[in-house]
């Protein structure tokens, strides 16, 4: 100290020499301030959980991307990116215990070009279960997969199996539950967004096929060449694995392990929700405790909400946006949340006819996962996101799924330019749409719009180490312009086509001509 | 010291993120200071000494060390996050009106002096934030002048003018009394 005070001293001095006549006195002030220096530490343990939490993150790596050469409206997505990426935490939502609450980041690591390898590899979700073109199991619903029909089986004999089937399953639904909510199928409000009528009966639907018409010139010169892929895994089940191992429990003694990784976890909670987390995949969900709350809860009879008491959309979007803030969940990277509507069109279908219909107790509100300022959709064409299911009883979430840990790496692909093949999956109404046709099918045409670039979630099965590929493609997505007015319509209210060259041309070589889709649903009357 | 910070930028760069940790760990009980003599609480101290890791690690892509120091630069995040702090908290305090440190751990020799310290202190907290700052700086963190000027944004002969002044000041405020009590307990 003594020599830090003549070195200040001598630095004033310099600047100022008559201060040297108050030497003592400057020496004194000089001790004295020093002296006042608070002495303050951080308790070590928080300093290392901080550090152990920074560690954990994936670290952004200097952008490899030329920026110049990006179309703008790619610029301006990216740009919307970094924003969000930057966002400090809100000291609202400042956490009792900083290492343990910090605002879930998303993180974007740029690759090389071509780092996720070929991407014609086996596509997951495109063509999970289903042959090549022109094989008699190209069939286009599980149900019909189910079957497993075999070559020259007409339809009536097709129909009839799925009859025989769900007569045991009682498919009651034209709308998938959600996950995590089967219900046995009797007629009464379904907890999952599917209505259910009356009726035990299965009918036969005719064989109809869609024909997707979209006449204009298709715009491939400018695409975005980015690829993203989701990165699975997480360093923090180590960590959780060693704070584990103090825990005594009655069964076994965790201390013995020598060492180990959480691969998953699911906690109740004091509020009434299960939460369960996949730290292999990233990957969380929240759902009602039933134990805690018993199924009668979010369904008590003579308080079903009908079409004429069902709420304001604002205030079925503020309870989900409520819950998903209430947890945590970070939403920057969603976009407007949009609530499931697929439900209202068979529900009018059957009230018009005059049969009992239900309205569901329980609507999806979806949040779209938005990347480069572009809405993400499945390749059926319906957003993908952090989906919220929200009981109309109640006004309470029953469950929010799809929740993902938001850390991908990029890297650029080549686009396709040949308009002529993606018109025809466009006019099959997609890649995953195709099916085997008859004579005795009938044709609707479907009117597309303007299509509008987006991204497409892809998965392609790598066998080296039996994991999907997490991957999202640029994608153009076809809006319906107008749903057709056929009895079974299914609700697809687009086409999404990815963009991606090396995807396409494998279609191409693969699927020659195709058929265009046919979709008999098994209804039960 | 820089050639060792400047081989951990090359290695963070290069993503190795255990370099990342050898920084923090040069810098987070000097950040959590410098936090807590501007917010007076040890665990709101420590929350936004979290942050300012947190932005520092999700940001350091953009850090270039040709365009600046380190140190420099994770001050200025820290100083950015204290002020969007007390624009948040505008009902309670200004970031300039923040001075009120108080000790976690006292010497033999500080209690003795702890009603002297305290009135150094109050005189302390008399003097203007950016005053308070240079004279925090340079007398507790014992930081150059250099690196003091690129923290508050000014000149080293504006900082060395500052500092000359406070000490003028305080030397003319703290009573005489005060000094022969001191003196007193020293010699």
């Amino acid at each position: 100290m003594k020599q830090t005070i003549e070195e200040l001293l001598a630095e004033l001095y310099a600047f100022d020499p008559e201060l040297k006549n108050q030497e003592r006195e400057l020496k004194i002030v000089i001790e004295k301030l020093l002296l006042a220096k608070p002495q303050v530490f951080v308790d070590e343990t928080l300093v290392n959980q901080l550090k152990n939490t920074l560690l954990s993150q994936p670290m952004k790596q200097k952008s490899q991307f030329n920026f110049f050469t990006v179309a703008p409206w790619a610029v301006a997505g990216v740009a919307m990116i970094a924003v969000v990426v930057t966002a400090v935490p809100s000291l609202q939502n400042r956490v009792r215990t900083v290492f343990v609450d910090t605002k879930p980041s998303t993180t974007f690591i740029a690759r090389e070009s071509g780092a996720f390898g070929s991407l014609a590899g086996i596509a997951s979700n495109y063509e999970s279960g289903v042959p090549a073109l022109g094989a008699p199991e190209a069939m286009s619903s599980k149900a019909l997969s189910s079957v497993a029909p075999t070559e020259g089986m007409a339809y009536r004999e097709v129909a009839d199996a799925i009859a025989v089937e769900t007569s045991s399953n009682a498919v009651t639904s034209l709308v998938a539950p959600a996950p995590a909510m089967t219900e046995p199928a009797i007629s009464r409000p379904q907890s999952g967004g599917g209505i259910a009528v009356d009726s035990k009966m299965a009918i036969w639907i005719p064989p109809t096929q869609y024909r997707y018409v979209y006449d204009k010139e298709i715009d491939l010169s400018q695409l975005p060449t980015t690829v993203y892929r989701r990165i699975a895994g997480s360093s923090q089940g180590t960590s959780l694995f060693s704070r584990l191992a103090g825990v005594a429990l009655p069964m076994m003694k965790l201390s013995g392990i020598p060492g180990g990784t959480v691969s998953n976890f699911s906690f109740s909670d004091d509020n009434g929700y299960m939460t369960t987390i996949d730290l292999i995949n990233n990957t969380a969900s929240l759902y009602v405790d039933y134990s805690k709350k018993g199924w009668e809860y979010y369904n008590t009879p003579g308080k079903e909400v009908t079409m004429e008491t069902y709420p304001q959309d604002d205030l079925i979007i503020a309870t989900a946006s409520n819950f998903l803030d209430q947890y945590g969940i970070n939403r920057d990277q969603y976009g407007a949340p949009v609530i499931d509507t697929a439900w209202r069109g068979p529900v009018i279908l059957a009230m018009e006819r005059g049969e009992t219909a239900y309205v569901p107790q329980d609507v999806n509100v979806r949040f779209p996962l938005q990347l480069e300022g572009k809405s993400v959709y499945e390749s059926w064409g319906n957003a993908y996101g952090i989906n919220v299911s929200v009981n109309l009883q109640r006004m309470e979430v029953t469950g929010a799924y799809e929740i993902v840990g938001l850390n991908f790496e990029t890297s650029d692909y080549e686009m396709t330019t040949d308009q002529a093949l993606v018109k025809k999956l466009v006019e099959q109404g997609g890649l995953d749409q195709w099916y085997y046709a008859d004579a005795s099918t009938q044709v609707v045409d479907v009117k597309l719009g303007e299509p509008a670039l987006v991204y497409t979630r892809y998965y392609i099965w790598e066998q080296e180490t039996n994991t999907n590929k997490e991957l999202y493609i640029p994608a153009l997505r076809f809006p319906v312009l107008e749903a057709p007015k056929t009895e079974y319509y299914y609700n697809k209210d687009s086409v999404v086509i990815p963009l991606a060259q090396e995807i396409l041309k494998q279609r191409s070589v693969d699927n020659g001509v195709r058929p265009m889709p046919v979709e008999p649903m098994p209804m039960v009357k | 010291m820089e050639t060792t910070e400047q081989q951990l930028f090359t290695r963070i760069h290069d993503g190795d993120k255990d370099a990342f940790g050898a920084l923090y760990d040069l810098y987070v009980q000097k950040i959590y200071r410098f936090v807590y003599y501007k917010t007076f609480n040890k665990e709101l101290a420590w929350d936004l000494t979290s942050d300012v890791f947190m932005k520092a690690y999700e940001k350091f892509h953009q850090f270039n060390s040709e365009k600046g120091n380190f140190s420099s630069w994770i001050y200025a995040i820290a100083k950015n996050i204290i002020i969007d702090h007390y624009r948040s908290h505008k009902e309670t305090q200004s970031y300039s009106d923040a001075f009120d440190v108080s000790d976690e751990y006292m010497t033999k020799q500080k209690i003795e002096m702890s009603v002297d310290i305290a009135a150094v202190r109050e005189h302390i907290a008399t003097l203007d934030s950016v005053t308070r700052e240079v004279l925090m700086l340079r007398l507790w963190e014992d930081m150059s002048y250099k690196e003091i000027a690129e923290i508050i944004g000014k000149t080293e002969a504006n900082c060395k003018v500052i500092f000359s002044r406070s000490i003028k000041k305080l030397r003319a405020q703290i009573p005489l009394t005060s000094f022969l009590l001191f003196i007193t307990f020293h010699l």
